[in-house]
């Protein structure tokens, strides 16, 4: 007998058959086109359209290059897998190494199937047709903003796995490849459930002898007395994160069925090739055949991929993006430019108009339809990391900080709650905190830059102070403690008390009296414009004045300042064109002048205001 | 032949390397004194150690290409240390040796710096004063974030002082990821000890030294959950705060939390028994009672008072004092309230009292105001001499928060939480303890990389010696966890008062 032929009796490789040169010439040219087709198509798709899904991933997970944070995903099956994953992700702060990264990774994945199709002796042209439609899943996974690499690598490792334990081979070696199933389990955790049975199919389809019968129930136990072993001696996990992790990791997320579908579509994989040979041996046209199918996959996808796409999101991930950055200006163009139904979207226009020093003279120029609602987010799980950002545009430091840490705790570290957490430690001069934080962000790739950049401020105080973000959130915070409160209206109104000065809590004061439409309050407070260093009044404060003026007939005190002869002539011209419009609220408002849109008046007339959207109740503080 | 007399040549010359680097030092034209201490972390210069304590790794924090550390005991052994990455990581064997050496006298440590180009630098000698008391051999401590309300993974765990072993106790993440706290133990007994889990699994758990069993302590007649245990010194009883607690954010910087309770009331349980039973009150005035604390001979109870607050109460307002009550262990009875420490007429505020072994003694912490003392910059140890009354700070305070605290088996050794490290984290400091004028200057649980506290983001909490390793492990929790929890039965005391 040769080397490697393996015992026929007890061999579980599928026969071999012979093809012709030309056919398989013709066939691999094939192979290779529609591969090339699928990369062109992943790459494009993913460098366009992929930003707001990179984005994200990449700001849901920070990658260190530090024994500390290895060390944490080697205490759990599964985790290397992860590590590697979150390895990759680092890289995805640009769209274009994310889609070739991906792209890549689609690439391996077929050509891991291809591999797969050649050891079972896959012939039949449907064949050619199979290996490309995990690819094309996987493509198709990826639109969605919570399929990270891991699962990609995951499903290649299982791939890889099975064309190791499944080569050709006599049987002690088959049984020694078998036997390093709990290395398997523990670099791939709970992807060698999916293993374990797509091995149990491919012997039962493929296998021959006693082999068919004695390996499957190896492997069985084998899988048993591991699981044992690792719950009961190795690691410290719970028996659901031993057999779910990290495939089913969300357990009300759609994301798992998606997942159960690939994993169904892998274990059923020999027996699909299986089918597909019995069934295409009596098709006459197979080249044909097999191009038209290729043909139906690519279209589907293509269909599929725009139609999972959700411009919406994608939208307010790009406005996010800027928030992070903080290029407030690019946030309000964005936001003027495709205003946004979604309050997240409101809310960050409205933060960046308050960074800009323009919340109360530019707030009307961007949709307004939540009320004050959109001013801040509630502080729930799924909102807290964007909530962070009103109270460090307010002044309230320790809040920022606060929930900056809860994040961190909760999530590990992210990117943005690091950098919380530092300008934070800076501003309140817990510089050996702060140090601890750079330290940790000076062992990433993409953050080191940054890091460095605050490094320099460290036990250097008048540093900060002169730094134009640090320094004005300084001369922002309130000058006595209170306790902040679950109602931010009341956060804002504090802070106000206890920093007269601070010009930024009042504007969002005077933002929520505006799109709460409560004329009369903001009669009583426009007295306080001049004390805080106001020339002039913010534009739609005037607005609120004139429209105050217009319904009660009384002038308020203005406490030293004038209204502008131009808000007057405005006025006046709001209403001759509005007396030229007739017809529905709808018609009204495609047939209205920017220029009159834009103003308070007309969010006073037509502004409906959502119900409290999201707003938590008074929460239970109590810890014991 | 050829392929051995490669790896011959390949061998020769990495240990030529090795010699090259190790000589480095020698190569130095002269020596010049710092006249200074050299900086190293942990500071250990001038602490007093235990003889049986884990080797002291630290980090220099000096200029250098190279170091030299000769470390030499009272009797003479010496060991030399080279080392080019400024950590210092002494051999486990050849540390105790020289503890073994040094007992009762100091252990010196020379240290002297390299830098090509420049005259070597040798610093003033460390110097380690060496006690002949042991310290007890394990430490046990709650690992967590030192933060606010959430978390994640939480864990208890017993840390061999000997060395550098750590054996969990207790991880969250097999009971449903509940949180847990109040480890306590009966007289640094390892086979005697219970702590409270909250959530899916909660409950206390005692363990026995063979069983972990599961229990609900809280009955109806309880206003909430028992926590901030002390075990009666007889094993019979554990005496229970039941606190209303809540939290609250500051929002000027120099604070983060404000953690106070509502009312807050002393209650006993009788192990034997399975039974709860009040500690009530026969003062008129209504008060908030906590952080009990028996006497080693268990005839009193200790804790610390205050005067219910009302709604809309001044939270810097509150002011506990350390009280103490009488109690008879064969009726289950308590005497009259007594103040120990009238902490209110100064104005401030005491939590955590703890007692010698021998008795004599009374350690608690001292703040501004309430009652959580580890959110409290200004919290410092002090001492009360239980015989003569007088009190005083203790010499081992900083300028950061010092909390909660511990004694050893033997009396000798106290491990209290300090943040001075970076005023966030709290870890745990051991001093030796002979009388209040002679207390030695404590040092920082070693650890095998000395430059671990640096990274650490997590708290040590609750920090207790053991006499011992802990015979039940995480997964014994798990499995107990499982189980249906006994129910505690509640026993009305009519005659509480007849002492």
């Amino acid at each position: 007998m040769k080397k490697g032929q393996g015992n026929r009796k007890d061999d579980l490789s599928a026969p071999s058959k012979r093809v012709f040169p030309a056919i398989e010439a013709g066939g691999r040219f094939a192979g290779y086109l529609s591969v090339a087709l699928l990369i062109v198509l992943s790459v494009t798709y993913l460098s366009f359209f992929g930003e707001s899904i990179f984005f994200l991933q990449e700001n849901n997970s920070l990658f260190i290059f530090s024994t500390d944070y290895f060390q944490k995903f080697c205490s759990e099956p599964g985790g290397l897998l992860v590590y590697a994953g979150n390895f990759l992700t680092q890289f995805y702060f640009s769209s274009f190494y994310g889609s070739l990264i991906v792209s890549a990774l689609i690439m391996l994945a077929y050509l891991v199937f291809r591999r797969i199709n050649k050891q079972l002796k896959a012939e039949s042209s449907l064949s050619s047709f199979l290996v490309l439609l995990p690819s094309c899943l996987l493509l198709l996974l990826q639109t969605r903003y919570d399929f990270y690499p891991y699962y990609i690598l995951g499903f290649i490792l299982t791939g890889l796995w099975f064309l190791i334990t499944t080569a050709p081979g006599k049987g002690t070696r088959r049984y020694i490849l078998t036997g390093l199933f709990p290395l398997f389990y523990y670099l791939a955790g709970s992807f060698a459930l999916i293993y374990i049975i797509l091995y149990l199919v491919y012997c039962l389809i493929y296998g021959k002898g006693r082999l068919r019968y004695l390996l499957p129930t190896f492997l069985i136990l084998l899988s048993f007395l591991t699981f044992l072993l690792f719950k009961d001696l190795v690691f410290l996990q719970p028996v659901s994160h031993l057999l779910f992790y990290p495939l089913f990791l969300y357990e009300y997320s759609s994301l798992t069925e998606y997942l159960s579908l690939f994993s169904g579509v892998l274990i059923l994989y020999p027996l699909l090739i299986k089918s597909a040979d019995v069934a295409t041996s009596k098709i006459k046209f197979q080249p044909l055949f097999s191009l038209s199918a290729k043909l139906v996959l690519f279209s589907l996808t293509l269909f599929l991929l725009f139609r999972n796409r959700d411009p919406g999101a994608a939208d307010i991930l790009r406005i996010e993006r800027s928030v992070y950055n903080r290029e407030w200006d690019e946030v309000i163009r964005q936001y003027e430019k495709s205003p946004s139904s979604n309050i997240i979207g409101q809310y960050y226009y409205n933060l960046a108009l308050s960074e800009k020093g323009e919340l109360c003279s530019r707030m009307f120029y961007g949709r307004q339809s939540f009320g004050s609602l959109s001013l801040a987010l509630a502080r729930d799980d799924e909102q807290t990391y964007r909530a962070i950002y009103f109270y460090y545009a307010v002044g309230l430091t320790g809040e920022a900080h606060h929930l900056a840490y809860e994040l961190m705790v909760q999530h590990g570290f992210r990117p943005e709650n690091i950098k919380m957490l530092i300008k934070t430690e800076l501003i309140i001069g817990n510089y050996r905190i702060a140090e601890r934080y750079i330290n940790v962000l000076k062992k990433t790739m993409h953050y080191r830059k940054w890091a460095v950049k605050y490094e320099k401020m460290l036990y250097k105080p008048d540093l900060v102070n002169s730094d134009p973000e640090l320094g004005g959130k300084i001369r922002l915070l309130p000058a006595k403690d209170f306790f902040v409160v679950t109602d931010d209206s009341r956060n804002v109104d504090l802070l106000s008390e206890e920093n007269p000065g601070n010009r930024r809590a009042f504007e969002y004061r005077m933002a929520r009296l505006l799109l709460d439409k409560d004329l009369v309050e903001i009669g009583k407070e426009v007295r306080k414009f001049k004390a805080l260093g106001y020339s002039n009044f913010p534009r739609h404060v005037e607005e609120a004045i004139v429209s105050l003026v217009n319904v009660t007939g009384e002038f308020p005190d203005l406490g030293g300042l004038m209204i502008s002869k131009d808000t007057d002539q405005r006025f006046l011209r709001y209403f001759s064109d509005l007396k030229s419009l007739r017809g529905s609220k709808a018609q009204i408002e495609n047939g209205i002048k920017k220029a009159d849109k834009n103003t308070f008046w007309y969010y006073l007339q037509f502004g409906t205001m959502k119900s409290a959207v999201g707003k938590g109740g008074q929460a239970d503080n109590s810890i014991y | 032949m050829k392929k051995s007399g490669i790896s011959e040549r390949v061998l020769i010359l990495i240990a030529g390397i090795f010699l090259a680097a190790g000589c480095r030092h020698d190569m130095a034209d002269s020596v010049s004194p710092a006249g200074r201490l050299p900086v190293i972390e942990p500071d250990y210069s001038g602490v007093t150690i235990p003889p049986n304590i884990a080797p002291l790794n630290f980090k220099i924090s000096e200029k250098g290409m190279h170091f030299r550390i000769r470390a030499t005991s009272a009797d003479g052994t010496a060991l030399i240390i080279n080392t080019s990455d400024a950590i210092v990581r002494f051999p486990v064997k050849q540390w105790k040796k020289l503890l073994d050496g040094s007992q009762g006298d100091s252990l010196r440590i020379d240290i002297t710096s390299f830098e090509k180009g420049y005259p070597a630098i040798k610093y003033d000698p460390v110097c380690m004063i060496v006690a002949r008391d042991p310290v007890d051999p394990f430490l046990c401590y709650r690992l967590l974030y030192p933060g606010y309300r959430s978390w994640v993974d939480m864990k208890i765990v017993q840390r061999s002082l000997e060395d550098f072993g750590e054996y969990p106790l207790f991880e969250n993440q097999l009971l449903d990821d509940n949180c847990v706290n109040c480890h306590s133990f009966n007289k640094n007994n390892p086979d005697r000890f219970l702590l409270h889990v909250r959530g899916s699994k909660g409950g206390t758990y005692f363990f026995d030294g063979k069983n972990l069993t599961r229990t609900r302590l809280k009955t109806p007649e309880m206003p909430a959950n028992a926590v901030y245990p002390a075990w009666h010194p007889s094993g019979r009883y554990v005496a229970f705060s039941s606190n209303k607690t809540v939290q609250s954010f500051h929002m000027r910087p120099e604070k983060n939390i404000e953690v106070y309770d509502l009312y807050s009331s002393l209650f006993v349980y009788d192990v034997e028994r399975n039974e709860m039973f009040a500690c009530p009150e026969k003062d008129t005035v209504k008060y908030m009672e906590t952080f009990p604390c028996w006497s080693p001979d268990g005839k009193y109870l200790y804790f610390c008072r205050t005067a219910q607050v009302k709604e809309g109460f001044d939270y810097m307002k509150v002011k506990y004092d350390l009280v103490r009550k009488s109690f008879d262990q064969t009726e289950g009875t308590f005497g009259n309230d007594e103040v120990v420490f009238d902490a209110l007429s100064l104005n401030k505020s005491v939590s955590f009292p703890s007692i010698s072994p021998d008795g004599r003694y009374l350690v608690f912490t001292l703040h501004d105001y309430g009652t959580f003392s580890i959110w409290h910059k200004e919290a410092d140890l002090y001492l009360i001499d239980l015989h003569s009354g007088k009190t005083g700070r203790m010499t081992i305070n900083s300028n950061e928060t010092e909390s909660y605290h511990s004694w050893s088996s033997n009396g000798r050794w106290l491990v209290f939480s300090s943040k001075r490290g970076d005023g966030l984290t709290a870890r745990p400091y051991f001093a030796y303890f002979v009388s209040p004028d002679s207390v030695g200057k404590p040092f920082v649980l070693p650890q095998k990389d000395p430059s671990l506290y640096g990274r650490l983001e997590k708290t040590f909490n609750r920090p207790e010696f053991i006499t011992g390793r802990i015979k039940a492990g995480p997964r014994d929790f798990a499995a107990a966890s499982d189980k249906e929890p006994l129910k505690a039965g509640w026993k009305e005391k009519t005659n509480n008062r007849v002492k």
